[in-house]
């Protein structure tokens, strides 16, 4: 960063600029994913000084909101990997059902589907939500997990498994007819 | 094909607002973190505190003429015809200016770095000025409210202290047609923390002085000033005297209050603080 730059042109100052903009879009990027204002704040924190990381780097051509939103992603996945070790810790077998055969025709309920996603571990939650909230595609999904396709997919089937365990079982106890 | 009942999930990214102190923090230290307004001794930014009030008058000799009538201010002539109210705390300063409203000047700790976080708050921030006070900036929050701030030299950059005698503030109003933007603003620019929201949304700034707040819901594009008197009746048949006009009266805990303009027509309070305040 040299300080000989115009100010509109100057990555630093932009991201000052967009700040005010771009701060309600990140944190409420994280916010609806991560299930909690303090979790939210931190990442949302992370986002940007890995932003000023970055732009300290002079990898940075223009900074937006979707640059920022892809960085938060990343925070996320990080955040859900370390939850997911931990979790690994805690667990002291891994007895996962095999995946159903049946396909499921349920039409998800959101508000239910947000409890569940929020309950069920952190490696199914990360493959569900970048698959299928921020709908990207597997290629990509496997990319931010750091994974090849096939283990994803396999990653996926089981989480979509565990899900619909947990929706199910929620949906026995909520739907009092 | 099916549809995946799964694709019912997809959410595009919904914007949330974060605690106003979780925004201002983080924009500190998005500054810093860019060698932006970084603070030399590293630690948090220090809140901006009222150094200074200016009251702007086209006839600045028959203003200190009033004033310092009614509220017992020394004035000693300064450059450029205008008057600074040597007796009171913090001072203030009579201008020979058109504009005929007041100003509040505010203390930051660097001047390039203030002004870039008034932009970047949505504000407006002119090119700083040198003046024989310190280097200042004038502003204008995102809901157009008119406002200085300022790096003091050292004579004028003294502990803040809160107004106590007659003829000194006893409180500032900025106003905020929305409160909760202006919270975000001045927690974003100035450091000012809030208490909780009361009348029509006003908020009290807790970590400055003099007492200063947002005017909740009013109007308006520059601060209230309102002055301590010690007997408001006498203080309103006072103003009448000296060719000044009354206006509307108020009440509360913290005392009674009465609207005012001076000869010239320019509006200001007057306040008779409640015992304790």
């Amino acid at each position: 960063m040299t300080s000989s730059e115009p100010a509109g042109q100057d990555p630093a100052h932009a991201l000052l600029a967009l700040y005010d903009r771009a701060l309600p879009q990140v944190y409420g990027y994280l916010l609806r994913r991560c299930g909690g204002a303090a979790l939210a704040e931190d990442l949302t924190a992370d986002t940007f000084l890995a932003a000023v990381h970055a732009i300290d780097r002079d990898r940075v051509d223009a900074v937006s909101v979707a640059w920022l939103i892809g960085i938060a992603r990343h925070k996320l996945v990080d955040h859900w990997r370390r939850q997911a070790r931990e979790e690994r810790r805690l667990r002291l077998a891994a007895n996962e059902p095999s995946p159903p055969d049946d396909p499921w025709a349920e039409v998800l309920d959101r508000a239910r589907a947000a409890g569940v996603l929020a309950a069920i571990g952190a490696q199914h939650r990360a493959a569900l939500v970048l698959r299928y909230v921020d709908g990207l595609p597997v290629a990509d999904v496997a990319a931010h997990l750091g994974r090849t396709l096939a283990a994803t997919e396999a990653l996926l089937t089981r989480a979509k498994s565990a899900f619909r365990t947990a929706y199910e079982s929620t949906g026995r106890r909520a739907d009092g007819d | 094909m099916a549809t995946d009942p799964f694709d019912r999930l997809r959410e595009p990214a919904i914007p949330a607002e974060p605690r106003p102190e979780f925004a201002a923090q983080l924009r500190r230290r998005i500054a810093e973190a860019l060698g932006l307004g970084a603070d030399p001794t590293g630690g948090p930014m220090a809140p901006s505190h009222l150094y200074y009030f200016t009251i702007p008058t086209p006839d600045a000799e028959r203003a200190a003429a009033f004033y310092g009538e009614l509220l017992g201010w020394q004035l000693e002539r300064g450059s450029a015809g205008g008057y600074h109210i040597a007796n009171i705390t913090p001072p203030g300063g009579i201008s020979p200016s058109e504009e005929t409203q007041p100003s509040v000047w505010l203390t930051v700790d660097g001047i390039d770095a203030a002004a870039e976080r008034v932009r970047a708050a949505g504000g407006e921030a002119d090119e700083p000025v040198e003046y024989a006070s310190g280097w200042a900036v004038s502003c204008r929050d995102d809901q157009g409210t008119h406002f200085e701030l300022s790096v003091p030299i050292p004579e004028y950059d003294t502990e803040p202290v809160s107004g106590s005698r007659p003829g000194e503030l006893f409180y500032v109003s900025i106003p905020a047609a929305d409160p909760e933007r202006g919270r975000r603003f001045y927690a974003a620019v100035c450091g000012w923390e809030f208490g909780e929201p009361g009348s029509a949304g006003g908020m009290h700034v807790s970590n400055v002085v003099p007492d200063c707040g947002l005017g909740g819901g009013r109007s308006g594009d520059h601060p209230e000033l309102w002055f301590r008197v010690a007997d408001l009746d006498a203080a309103a048949a006072k103003v009448v005297e000296l060719g000044g006009t009354v206006g509307d009266r108020s009440q509360g805990d913290e005392g009674r209050h009465l609207v005012c303009a001076d000869d010239q027509g320019i509006a200001f309070n007057l306040s008779e603080p409640a015992s304790g305040y």
